[in-house]
């Protein structure tokens, strides 16, 4: 669905996005993941069809982004990170505004409204005034207007930033049925664990380059090497010392202490990693817990980046 | 508001209307306006009515009189100060708002946006308008105003305020594109647009409407042909008006990053040459017409070249390659984004090209204009010899300019290409001020000037500087003019290859730069 081949936006001299490679096919829920200043908001700002690249090329539903904005515009919907709203019209205005602006027939106007509404959970707002709508709201408010005509691709940039933890849930629950009614996303955010959440695939950028792409299963299985174990212990002393303790161990690499918890990697099966446990137990080092932890698309982003900020 | 008859109108006009006049402010609207008219109303006929020496007619076509004048004060103020004001904050605001990216991306076509943009930015103003123009009317009658007065101040209100606001809307578009570094105290752009509107009407009202009698019988003139003040005037505004529209479409596509023709460009540099040669020409001037030898052939050709001039150099500043679009050009793809860059890039370059080709078409033309004689005059230089030199003259300060703005814009400066503009004229004020300053004024320095060269090379040509004599002893000697024509040209054609020197060797560096940033 959506494909940039060697994509490169400069800004005048400082480069933001360099040789970018992406694929994303259709219906996947693609995470774009950075740190700040990293190129993501220009990259899907190209994807938009809103900012020209230096060279490279983009392909969205095999239309050629550059060439026919128009076109673009019609399949792809793009929610940036910050915006404003007509806050003097209501809800119903404001949607029927952008319906008839993005083309949409006038027989279907209605019907699409109360659509859109109802999957972003607004229909009694339908007569509210846009201004007096909460954060989380407004932010639901243009993503309604943005799905009014029916866009094949939706970008999200940093969609979840000021909202709520209620309003989080439901932009998650929102996102993760827009995936399933066949839309592709590509959504960026800073917040790791949400995108793991609904994302089926992820893309790690950093200094305008990405670093790492792919499905989040296979990205995980590129840094495991290993079981990945986390003790806890009743104080730091105690972490202290179990870590001196295990630093000998031939089976157990990368240990690292923060506070009461140990972080290791166990390099052997999990029959082996029972025999540990029990030896841990049976010790007087004050262990709390000992468990195999599960990476996260945050053990991913933290091995794999070197954290700098173009 | 019903939806009924809603549903077909442009969802922009819809929206301003919806957002700038609810149907509580229109009704505030309303009765406040009715009621300050009848209050004016009352205070004029108040006055008249005390002036007890006066009868009730002639009491009332004062007070009629004295309101006319004060709404056509108020349709100024509404049609030249508040609706261009509104016009130029339409897209600013709508930046500040962060509302600017969905229309970006909304798929209303730029001439229905910008249709959506010139009428809902008026809607206030227009309004009021349409409620006061009825009372217009009614005191013109009553206080016994000439009836085609009326008809023309009405004309000049309503073609005047348009073009205000087509203006005050491009600007706004100009400034709310992509690059926001202009908006720091946008808002500013309102009141300032509003400010010039003021200017202009003053100005323009002068022209149209001169209190001196004697002068309403003023005839300028229009490839010769005689015409009313006001009509030219008139016809100045409709132009202005309709390519500043046509500005604004073409700022909105560069917003939504659709590729632009270059052929407006060329048609509005070609109209412009037109309409400015037809204001200049003078090849139906008659000797009993005093007023003409108030600009003799010669000012009005460097009027023409210095107005040639700053806008080839406003195009140079516009289209100048920055270091992003030679990234563009050596970035070595072969896909369509990279076709349409390299054409846009092309396309700015040919615009130039044919831009500076119009102008010396132009400069022929005028030049034509002013050698219609029939019987042929005495001159210290052949015709076609004063002709080729000044056109040469500018072309060389032109090219030399040109590659100027084009060095500038491969520097880092923050301004990019403007520096260069603004460079180019503090070169050619320092230029003036040597020049000024050295005992003999055919210098080098101020020959540099195509103005003053243009000027020094026909001083003393009976078509050119003299019409009320033909002696020949007056002007320069010939052996002066060729040594001024000699002079002039070369001093220009080392300043160009000067520049041309500068501008290559920064282009060599730029590009091993940039290709070595790029791998």
């Amino acid at each position: 669905m959506i494909s940039t081949f060697d994509l490169t936006k400069y800004y005048d001299t400082k480069p933001a996005v360099r040789d970018v490679d992406l694929y994303v096919s259709h219906g996947e829920i693609c995470g774009l993941i950075g740190p700040n200043g990293a190129g993501k908001t220009t990259l899907l700002k190209m994807l938009a069809g809103l900012l020209r690249p230096t060279s490279g090329k983009i392909e969205v539903d095999r239309i050629e982004v550059g060439a026919e904005p128009k076109l673009l515009h019609e399949i792809v919907g793009y929610v940036p990170d910050t915006f404003g709203l007509y806050d003097e019209l209501s809800v119903r205005q404001f949607l029927e505004y952008f319906a008839r602006a993005h083309g949409v027939a006038a027989s279907l106007i209605r019907k699409r409204i109360a659509s859109v509404l109802e999957l972003t959970n607004l229909t009694s707002k339908l007569e509210a005034a846009v201004g007096s709508l909460s954060r989380g709201m407004r932010q639901r408010l243009v993503i309604a207007k943005t799905l009014l005509h029916a866009p094949k691709v939706l970008l999200l940039d940093e969609p979840a930033s000021g909202l709520d933890p209620l309003a989080r849930i439901e932009l998650r629950d929102l996102i993760s049925e827009l995936g399933r009614l066949g839309t592709t996303l590509v959504v960026s955010s800073h917040i790791l664990t949400e995108l793991e959440d609904f994302c089926t695939s992820v893309v790690i950028m950093e200094q305008g380059h990405v670093i790492r792409a792919g499905r989040i299963e296979e990205l995980i299985e590129t840094i495991r090497g290993g079981l990945h174990v986390r003790i806890e212990t009743v104080d730091e002393a105690a972490a202290q010392r179990l870590s001196k303790e295990l630093g000998g161990r031939a089976d157990l690499k990368n240990i690292s202490v923060n506070q009461l918890t140990l972080d290791c990697i166990f390099d052997g099966d999990r029959a082996a990693l029972a025999r540990l446990h029990r030896e841990l137990v049976t010790t007087e080092e004050g262990v709390v817990s000992f468990y195999e932890r599960r990476l996260t698309i945050e053990d991913v982003f933290m091995a794999v980046g070197s954290h700098k900020v173009s | 508001m019903d939806r009924n008859w809603t549903i077909k109108m442009n969802p922009e006009i819809l929206r301003s209307l919806r957002v700038t006049l609810p149907p509580r402010r229109v009704l505030f609207i309303t009765i406040s306006t009715i009621i300050l008219l009848h209050i004016a109303g009352g205070i004029f006929w108040n006055d008249a009515a005390s002036r007890k020496s006066l009868t009730v007619a002639e009491q009332l076509a004062r007070a009629g009189s004295g309101m006319y004048w004060l709404l056509m004060l108020v349709l100024f103020a509404l049609l030249f100060v508040l609706v261009p004001a509104t016009a130029a904050l339409s897209f600013i605001q709508e930046k500040i708002r962060g509302t600017s990216i969905f229309q970006q991306m909304m798929l209303l076509s730029p001439f229905n946006l910008a249709v959506g943009k010139f009428i809902g930015s008026g809607l206030i103003g227009y309004y009021v308008a349409a409620l006061i123009f009825p009372f217009f009317v009614v005191s013109a009658f009553i206080g016994e105003v000439n009836f085609e007065q009326f008809v023309r101040v009405s004309l000049f209100l309503l073609v005047g305020g348009l073009c205000s606001q087509s203006v005050g809307l491009f600007i706004s578009s100009a400034l709310s594109g992509p690059g926001e570094r202009f908006l720091r105290g946008g808002l500013l752009v309102g009141p300032v647009v509003g400010g010039l509107g003021a200017l202009l009407a003053f100005a323009l009202y002068g022209l149209s409407f001169p209190d001196n009698l004697a002068s309403n019988y003023d005839r300028w003139h229009f490839y010769g042909v005689g015409l009313r003040p006001y009509k030219v005037v008139l016809a100045l505004m409709i132009f202005t008006g309709v390519w500043a529209f046509v500005g604004t479409v073409r700022r909105i596509k560069v917003s939504q990053l659709i590729p632009l023709r270059p052929w407006p460009t060329w048609l509005f540099f070609a109209s412009s040459e037109a309409v400015l040669i037809g204001l200049l020409w003078a090849g139906f001037s008659r000797y009993n017409e005093g007023r003409l030898f108030l600009f003799p052939p010669i000012a009005r050709l460097v009027f023409y070249l210095l107005l040639n001039w700053a806008a080839l150099m406003i195009l140079a500043g516009s289209s100048a390659l920055s270091r992003g679009r030679l990234r563009e050009w050596w970035s070595a793809g072969c896909d369509q984004l990279a076709l349409l860059q390299r054409q846009e890039i092309r396309d700015a370059l040919i615009t130039f090209v044919v831009a500076l080709g119009i102008s010396l078409t132009g400069l022929t033309a005028l030049w034509a204009g002013f050698h219609t004689y029939i019987h042929p005059l005495p001159q210290h230089l052949p015709d076609i010899v004063q002709l080729l030199a000044i056109a040469a003259s500018f072309t060389l300060t032109v090219a030399g300019m040109v590659v100027f703005i084009q060095y500038c814009a491969m520097q880092r400066f923050r301004i990019g290409a403007w520096a260069g503009v603004a460079l180019t004229i503090t070169f050619y004020i320092v230029m003036g001020i040597v020049a000024a300053s050295l005992e003999n004024k055919k210098n080098t320095a101020a020959l540099l000037n195509p103005l003053v060269y243009a000027a020094t090379i026909t001083a003393g040509d009976p078509y050119m500087d003299r019409h009320d004599t033909f002696d020949e002893t007056d002007g320069p000697n010939p052996r002066e003019a060729w040594s001024a024509l000699a002079h002039g040209l070369i001093a220009q054609g080392v300043l160009a290859i000067g520049c041309f020197g500068l501008a290559y060797v920064k282009w060599r560096q730029t590009e091993e730069d940039i290709l070595r940033e790029s791998t």
